[in-house]
């Protein structure tokens, strides 16, 4: 069964890499990688669902009807080292695009293509 | 037996934060604690060489929790090589940075050690999601090297990295998250016994290797290397295009001869490592600036090592020479980029047309240069030519039209090689600026690292027995798919 939440993360994933890609503004090309990475952490969390699950907090459940009910809990731990990942990728990207900005007073792609 | 595998990625971690500690206090504190956390990690590795050469592999589970679950160390023959590549480059890269990084030393040292740490890391995981992160660690600390001389250009050619180079890591996330959705582990020799054809594997293995081609600069997705190379300080450029390159090369190997056995991307690899090796031949044919011609020249070589590995598929012979010629390029980028530093910081310029006429007082300067692009080329008794043999007759023998092509793209390193030597060295006229005929000055101990690298070129390409035994050992090893699998999952 192909969850709707598939759809969303191949949504993400396109719209990120078109912002990546065709947009000239330096800025708009990092939020456009931001967006296709959270495209790729949807998709990791969403492999781990459980229809009817239950989250993967053992607290008073016996231990039979855990292991079966409870979601995957690797994905979503997967996905917060990549968000940290991210995160610090993207501020080195905005101070980059800052020191680049001092320097040659533009956030523009092609007009930094021919400043330098 | 007491393996010391484990205490590598802490060790250099330590060291990491004892120079951003004691780094603004003492000055001489980076450059010491670097150096001694290299020289021990690389004891550790050669001592962990015997107990390698006896058993083949070497485990470490974190925590304790069995495989498949946990987290696997894993360092076989090939696994060993790297981990010595890295620390040897590592400490020649600091005898260069000892001269060329004069201000804000904490900074270059601690995001150097956390660069090394990333590249171990990735070397020694048995553990696909781990290897990821590592990558990702690497990358990050490299961004930021990669502008460390804060001039304009540098700059751009850190945006540039940043973008492509973090999109390649997420293709790669990618891939991994395929993996773990049709198989349900994460750990590299699990992989291995389970993955099947299908389109699922197929569309992962397309994915990951589309990241570590780019993080290897082969040729689709090279554009954001020589740049790099040209603004990053000289003792970072070696350290990456040496290191980190043959740590993305170690990596496809891992994955596609592993992971994946012997599938049929073979034939299409051969092609991508063609067009490499053509590509970065005519771009270093046609440039001007030192640093981006051996970026190219580098580039270009990687497509003979791609070459070897993947005729590997059809005939054993070509990973031992793939893997020959990686050690081969190791020492030759070594030799370029220490000799270029001296080149370019006496000339101040980086720009080959603005040098020439330093032949006559520089012997030293000028054989080990000329070693390093003889060793290129492929030129008898020097030591790049005993692997590219290998190459030629082993791709002669699977596929003529490679060993054609390569053949015809020596030819091309030979014309761009002796340009470079006859800019810089010979070319007496035009030359009143400064720098005309004088004698350039050598630390003691960098003379020493060139007398060294120049011993070895010749010592290997005298004697190529030495290193085409080492190699055949090493492959023979790291080949082993079962050595491997039961080494880790038992």
């Amino acid at each position: 069964m192909i969850l709707i939440s598939y759809y969303f993360a191949i949504i993400f994933m396109a719209t990120g890499i078109y912002a990546a890609v065709a947009k000239d503004n330096l800025i708009k090309k990092l939020i456009g990688l931001g967006i296709f990475t959270d495209g790729i952490h949807l998709l990791l969390i969403t492999i781990g669902y459980k229809a009817g699950g239950i989250a993967p907090i053992k607290d008073m459940f016996n231990a039979n009807y855990f292991v079966i009910s409870a979601v995957d809990p690797i994905p979503q731990a997967l996905v917060l080292t990549s968000i940290v990942i991210a995160f610090s990728v993207t501020a080195l990207g905005l101070i980059t695009i800052r020191l680049l900005y001092e320097k040659y007073k533009t956030t523009d792609a092609r007009d930094l293509i021919e400043k330098i | 037996m007491y393996n010391m595998i484990q205490y590598l990625v802490p060790i250099l971690l330590v060291s990491a934060f004892a120079i951003a500690v004691l780094g603004p206090k003492r000055k001489k504190a980076p450059l010491g604690i670097s150096f001694a956390s290299l020289a021990l990690s690389l004891l550790i590795t050669i001592y962990s060489a015997f107990e390698i050469s006896k058993s083949g592999i070497i485990k470490y589970q974190l925590s304790g929790w069995r495989p498949p679950f946990g987290i696997t160390v894993a360092v076989d023959g090939i696994g060993l090589l790297m981990l010595s590549i890295i620390f040897t480059v590592g400490i020649i890269s600091l005898i260069i940075a000892k001269e060329e990084i004069k201000e804000r030393e904490t900074e270059f040292f601690t995001l150097f050690m956390i660069f090394t740490l990333g590249l171990t890391g990735m070397t020694i995981t048995g553990d696909i999601f781990n290897f990821f992160v590592f990558l990702e660690i690497s990358s990050i600390s490299s961004y930021i090297l990669a502008s460390f001389s804060r001039e304009k250009s540098s700059f751009e050619a850190a945006i540039k990295y940043i973008v492509i180079g973090s999109f390649a890591t997420s293709l790669v996330l990618l891939g991994v998250s395929f993996l773990y959705g049709i198989y349900g582990t994460l750990n590299m020799a699990d992989l291995a016994l389970q993955v099947e054809k299908g389109f699922g594997s197929y569309a992962a293995l397309a994915l990951i290797l589309s990241g570590l081609f780019v993080k290897a600069a082969v040729v689709p997705f090279h554009a954001w290397k020589p740049d790099l190379i040209r603004s990053a300080p000289i003792s970072f450029g070696l350290a990456f295009a040496a290191s980190s390159t043959s740590v993305a090369l170690y990596a496809v190997f891992r994955i596609l001869y592993t992971i994946y056995g012997a599938f049929s991307t073979a034939k299409v690899l051969i092609y991508i490592s063609l067009i490499t090796m053509a590509l970065g031949a005519v771009m270093a044919m046609q440039e001007k600036d030192l640093k981006k011609m051996i970026a190219y020249s580098a580039i270009s070589q990687i497509g003979y090592i791609l070459m070897g590995f993947a005729l590997g598929f059809f005939d054993r012979a070509g990973f031992t020479a793939g893997l020959y010629h990686m050690i081969n390029l190791v020492i030759i980028d070594a030799a370029l980029f220490a000799s270029a530093f001296i080149i370019i910081s006496h000339f101040r310029t980086s720009d080959m047309s603005r040098m020439g006429g330093i032949s006559n007082s520089n012997r030293l300067l000028m054989a080990v240069f000329a070693t390093g692009l003889l060793s290129l080329v492929g030129i008898p008794f020097v030591n790049g030519f005993a692997s590219k043999w290998m190459l030629y007759i082993i791709s002669f023998q699977v596929y003529p039209i490679a060993a054609f092509v390569s053949l015809i793209v020596s030819a091309a390193t030979l014309a761009y090689c002796f340009k470079a030597f006859e800019l810089i060295f010979l070319n007496n006229t035009g030359t009143e600026k400064s720098g005309a005929q004088a004698e350039i000055h050598i630390p003691g101990h960098y003379r020493m690292l060139l007398y060294a690298l120049l011993f070895i070129m010749i010592a290997i390409g005298v004697l190529p027995d030495i290193g085409l035994y080492m190699s055949e050992r090493i492959m023979n090893l790291s080949l082993d798919r079962i050595l491997y699998i039961s080494g880790v999952m038992s």
